[in-house]
C-alpha cells in the first residue's frame, strides 16, 4: 500500500475531515482509480467502526465520518460511472430504508444508510415518518433485496408490524428480507413485527445484509 | 414428581423477611411487587436495564434466561445473581435484594421557594341558618338551603352536587340546621358544620415523584406537604415506556391510574390525620403533571402521545369531579387539571412558569426542569417558547451501572483533590451507588482531571481507571459493594446532557440569541436543586455563564400548582400562559440533530 493510500485511510479514521477530503480530491484529480479510492474510504470507515465498538468513538464521530464519506463519494461515483462504459456502477444489492410512520428518529437510520452505502449497497433512504404505502411503492419500483425499518418509540413497533403486514398483503414479502432496528429491539420485538432479523447498531445492519445477499447469490 | 401440599412454594425476600407464594408465570419482580417489597425497575421490567439485580441465596435458583446469560458473567450466574424481571420461581426460594435495588429516594423535596399570594379560592363557604321543617313549612331540605343562601348572597339559580345532596339531610339535622355551604360558582359542592376549615390539595404529578400540598384556602398557608414515589415506576421510569405500556394494554392504563390514586389517597389520609383534618374537608384539587401523567390520571387515551405527531387529547384546562377518578375528597369537589402546552410539554411546565412568575418576567430567561424528559422555556420580549427533549433517566441515576435513587449511601458529590477522590454520600454512609448529582459530578471531575477526553472516551492511563472484564472503568469505591463508572455510563450522560443542551441551543437559535445574552438561567425541579451548577457547566449541560446568572429554585412546578390552587386569578393566568406559549418541535428537527452532534461532546461550543 502506498504512503498516500495509508494517509487517506488514517485521515478518515482520525476524523480529519478537511484534510481527508482535500487528499481524496487531489488523488481523483490526478487520475486515481475512483473504485480503489472508495475501497480506501471503506477501510478508513472500518477503523471508525472498530473504534466506535471499542468506545473510543461515539455518535458524533459516526455522523461526521458519514458526512465526510458522502462528500468524497459525491465526486468519486460519477467518475466510476464514466469509466464503466455505458453501465451504472455495480452494487452488491439494493436496500430500502426508512423510519416507520409515527416516528421521527433519524440519527441511527442515517448512520445505517451511509454504512450500507460505503459498503457497496445501493441505498434508497425514504426518510422519517414513512407511510406504509411509500414503502410498498418503493419496493415495487426498486425491487430491493433488503428492507430496513427503523423506529425508536415503543409504539413504532406497531407501525413496523403494520408495514410488514402490508408488504405481505401486497405479495412482496417473499422476495425480500426485512430487518428492524433503532433503540430497544430484541428477538421478541422481531417476532412481534414479523421481521426476519433485528440489529442493534449500524455494523450489524451491514453484516445482516451481506449475509443475506451472499446467501442469495 | 410429587407435590407436597402441606409445603406451599414461597419466596422469601431478605432483608425485609416478607414472604409470598408465587403465581405461575409471574416474574420475580411481579411477585415482589405483589408482596409490596421494593425492587427498583427503571425500565419497567423489560430486561433492558440492570436496576432489578437480585441474589438467590437459598432454595431453588431458577435457570438464567437467555438475556441474563448474556448479561451476567458465568461466575455471577453460578452464584445466583439474576435480574428480577428475567426470572420466575416455581419452587421455594430465598432472595436477597441488594441495597441499591431497595433504595427509596430521600430527595422527595416538594417545596419550592414559597411566596405568599393573596388567597382567592375558587370555592367559597357561606354560613347559613335554616328553619326546621314543619307541617306549616314542609319544603324540601335543598329548597330551604337555597332560600337561606339567597338571603346571604345575591339570589341565583343554585344546583347541588348529587353526592352532597345524599349527605344533606344528615348534615342539616346533626348540626341543628346551622351549616356552611361550600359553593363553586352556582353549585353547592358540600354542606358542612360551620367553621369547618376549607382545605385544598395541590398535586405535582411527576413521572418519578409526586408532590402533595394541603393548603388552607382562606389563609393561604401550607398545612402539610410531602413527596411520594410515583408507583407507576414498575411500568418504566420514563414517559415513553409508560405511554407505551398504557397505550398497548388497556388494563395497564387502568392499573397505572389506580396506583397513583391509591397512593395519593393513602398519603393524604396520613397528612389529614396528622393535622386533625379529614379528606372530606378537601374542597378543591389542582393537578399539574406532564401531558402523559395528565392523560393517564384523567383516564384519557395516551396513544396519540406515543407516536408522531404526538397529539394530546386536550391541552386546555379540564375539570373532573374527584369521585369520578376515585380521589377521596368533599362530595362535589372538582379537580382542575392544569392546561398542557403540547404533547411533551405539560401542565407541570405551565405550573413551573407560574412558579417563576413568567407572566411578569421582563428579562431574557431560560427556565428548565430536568427529568427523564426535560422541558425548557425561553422567555424573551414577553414571548414564551417551549420545547421538550428526551433526556432519559441517566441524570437521575437511572440506567447507570451503579446508579441508584438519592438514598443513604448514594454518592452525591465527587471532587478531585490532587491525587485523591473526595466522595460525599447521602447520610455519610458507606458508598453503595451513585445518584443523579453524583453522576454529574463524577463526569465533570474526571473530565477536568484528564480521565475523559473531549469525546467522552475513558483514558486507560488515568489514575482512577481500572480494567473490569478488559474494559476501562472508573473505580469510585472499593468495599462490600464496588462503585464504578463505566464507559457506557459516560455515554448515557453524554446523550442526556447533549439532548438538553441542544434543546437550549435550538430555542436560542430560534429567537436569534446567543447564550451570552441570557440574563438568567432558572434550574427548577427537585433534581436541579441538588446538582452542582459548576459541574453542569463543565460538562456542557448548561451554557458556560457566570455562576451568578443561574438560579436553582427547587420544585417550581409544585409552587406553581399551589399558587394555581390558591388564586383564581393565577389559575386564569396559567391557562393564558399555556395557550400563548409557542411550542417548538424538537423531534425530527434537523437543526436539533445538528446541535446534538456538537453538544454530545465535552467540547465547549460557541
Amino acid at each position: 500500500m502506498s504512503e498516500q493510500q495509508q494517509k487517506l485511510i488514517d485521515l478518515i479514521a482520525d476524523m480529519n475531515e478537511e484534510e481527508a477530503i482535500k487528499l481524496a480530491n487531489s488523488m481523483l484529480d490526478s487520475g486515481y482509480d475512483p473504485m480503489k479510492l472508495l475501497e480506501h474510504c471503506r477501510a478508513g470507515m472500518d477503523v471508525v467502526g472498530k473504534r466506535f465498538e471499542s468506545g473510543e468513538y461515539f455518535l458524533p464521530e459516526l455522523m461526521l465520518a458519514g458526512e465526510m464519506l458522502t462528500e468524497i463519494s459525491k465526486k468519486a461515483k460519477p467518475l466510476i460511472q464514466e469509466s464503466q462504459t455505458g453501465g451504472a456502477a455495480s452494487t452488491k444489492g439494493t436496500v430500502i430504508i426508512g423510519t416507520v410512520h409515527g416516528d421521527l428518529h433519524d440519527i441511527g437510520k442515517n448512520i445505517v444508510t451511509f454504512m450500507l452505502d460505503i459498503n457497496g449497497y445501493k441505498v434508497i433512504d425514504l426518510g422519517i415518518d414513512v407511510p406504509v404505502d411509500t414503502f410498498i411503492d418503493s419496493i415495487k419500483e426498486h425491487k430491493p433485496s433488503v428492507v430496513g425499518l427503523s423506529g425508536f418509540l415503543t409504539l413504532a413497533f406497531d407501525s413496523m408490524k403494520e408495514t410488514i403486514e402490508a408488504i405481505k398483503a401486497a405479495g412482496l414479502r417473499d422476495d425480500i428480507k426485512i430487518m428492524i432496528g433503532g433503540g430497544q429491539v430484541d428477538d421478541t420485538i422481531r417476532d412481534y413485527t414479523g421481521a426476519d432479523a433485528f440489529g442493534l447498531n449500524a455494523m450489524s445492519a451491514v453484516s445482516l445484509c451481506s449475509g443475506w445477499i451472499k446467501a442469495a447469490a | 414428581m410429587t407435590h407436597d401440599s402441606t409445603q406451599p412454594t414461597r419466596i422469601e425476600f431478605d432483608p425485609d423477611g416478607v414472604a409470598i407464594e408465587p403465581r405461575p408465570g409471574e416474574t420475580l419482580l411481579e411477585s415482589a411487587h405483589r408482596a409490596k417489597v421494593r425492587i427498583a425497575s427503571a425500565c419497567g421490567g423489560r430486561g433492558i436495564c440492570k436496576s432489578c439485580i437480585i441474589h438467590f441465596t437459598g432454595g431453588e435458583t431458577p435457570p438464567p434466561s437467555p438475556s441474563d446469560r448474556d448479561f451476567f458473567s458465568a461466575v455471577k450466574l453460578e452464584r445466583g445473581w439474576r435480574r428480577a424481571c428475567q426470572c420466575s420461581v416455581s419452587g421455594s426460594s430465598r432472595v436477597h435484594i441488594p441495597a441499591r435495588a431497595r433504595a427509596e429516594s430521600t430527595r422527595m423535596q416538594v417545596d419550592g421557594s414559597d411566596f405568599w399570594v393573596q388567597p382567592e379560592p375558587i370555592v367559597a363557604s357561606i354560613e347559613v341558618k335554616l328553619t326546621k321543617p314543619s307541617l306549616n313549612y314542609p319544603e324540601a331540605d335543598f329548597e330551604r338551603l337555597v332560600e337561606a343562601l339567597n338571603q346571604e348572597r345575591e339570589p341565583t339559580t343554585w344546583s347541588i352536587d348529587p353526592e352532597a345532596a345524599r349527605n344533606l339531610p344528615e348534615v342539616l339535622r346533626q348540626n341543628n340546621w346551622a351549616v356552611q355551604a361550600v359553593v363553586r360558582n352556582d353549585e353547592i359542592i358540600a354542606v358542612q358544620p360551620v367553621k369547618t376549615r376549607l382545605v385544598g390539595l395541590a398535586v405535582d404529578l411527576g413521572t418519578t415523584n409526586i408532590g402533595l400540598f394541603l393548603a388552607d384556602l382562606h389563609s393561604g398557608t401550607t398545612i402539610a406537604s410531602t413527596g411520594i414515589e410515583n408507583p407507576q415506576g414498575i411500568y418504566g421510569s420514563d414517559v415513553v415506556s409508560r405511554v407505551g405500556a398504557a397505550a398497548t394494554d388497556a388494563d395497564k392504563a387502568i392499573q397505572m391510574q389506580r396506583l397513583v390514586i391509591d397512593a395519593i389517597n393513602q398519603r393524604v389520609q396520613g397528612m389529614c390525620d396528622a393535622h386533625n383534618l379529614t379528606p372530606w374537608q378537601i374542597v378543591d384539587v389542582v393537578v399539574a403533571g406532564n401531558t402523559a401523567m395528565h392523560h393517564i390520571f384523567a383516564r384519557l387515551q395516551v396513544r396519540g402521545l406515543g407516536l408522531a405527531p404526538f397529539t394530546p387529547v386536550i391541552t386546555g384546562p379540564l375539570q373532573i369531579k374527584t369521585r369520578e377518578l376515585g380521589l377521596a375528597c368533599a362530595p362535589g369537589a372538582q379537580i382542575h387539571m392544569v392546561p398542557n402546552i403540547a404533547g411533551f410539554v405539560g401542565g407541570d411546565h405551565t405550573a413551573m412558569l407560574i412558579g417563576i412568575s413568567a407572566h411578569t418576567e421582563k428579562r431574557t430567561v431560560i427556565a428548565l426542569d430536568i427529568g427523564t424528559n426535560t422541558e425548557i422555556s425561553l422567555l424573551h420580549n414577553g414571548a414564551i417558547t417551549s420545547l421538550s427533549c428526551p433526556s432519559g433517566p441517566a441524570l437521575e441515576g437511572g440506567h447507570i451501572s451503579c446508579g441508584m435513587r438519592a438514598a443513604a449511601g448514594a454518592i452525591e458529590s465527587v471532587k478531585i483533590n490532587g491525587e485523591d477522590l473526595e466522595i460525599k454520600t447521602i447520610g455519610d454512609a458507606e458508598p453503595i451507588g451513585l445518584c443523579g448529582s453524583g453522576v454529574l459530578d463524577v463526569t465533570a471531575a474526571f473530565f477536568l482531571s484528564g480521565g475523559l477526553n473531549p469525546r467522552g472516551q475513558i483514558n486507560r492511563e488515568y489514575r482512577h481507571t481500572v480494567l473490569q472484564d478488559d474494559e476501562p472503568v472508573f473505580m469510585l469505591h472499593q468495599g462490600e459493594t464496588n462503585v464504578v463508572f463505566t464507559q457506557r455510563d459516560v455515554r448515557s450522560v453524554q446523550l442526556a446532557k447533549g439532548s438538553i443542551r441542544a434543546g437550549i441551543e435550538l430555542l436560542l437559535e430560534h429567537a436569534g440569541l446567543h447564550y451570552e445574552q441570557l440574563d438568567k438561567v432558572v434550574v427548577a425541579g427537585a433534581f436541579g436543586n441538588y446538582i452542582s451548577i459548576e459541574s453542569a457547566c463543565t460538562i456542557g449541560l448548561l451554557p458556560p455563564l457566570p455562576l451568578d446568572r443561574f438560579e436553582q429554585i427547587g420544585n417550581a412546578a409544585g409552587t406553581g400548582a399551589k399558587l394555581i390552587l390558591l388564586s383564581k386569578t393565577l389559575r386564569d393566568t396559567a391557562t393564558n400562559l399555556a395557550a400563548r406559549s409557542t411550542h417548538l418541535v424538537q423531534a425530527g428537527n434537523p437543526r436539533f440533530n445538528k446541535h446534538f452532534m456538537h453538544t454530545i461532546n465535552f467540547h465547549d461550543i460557541n
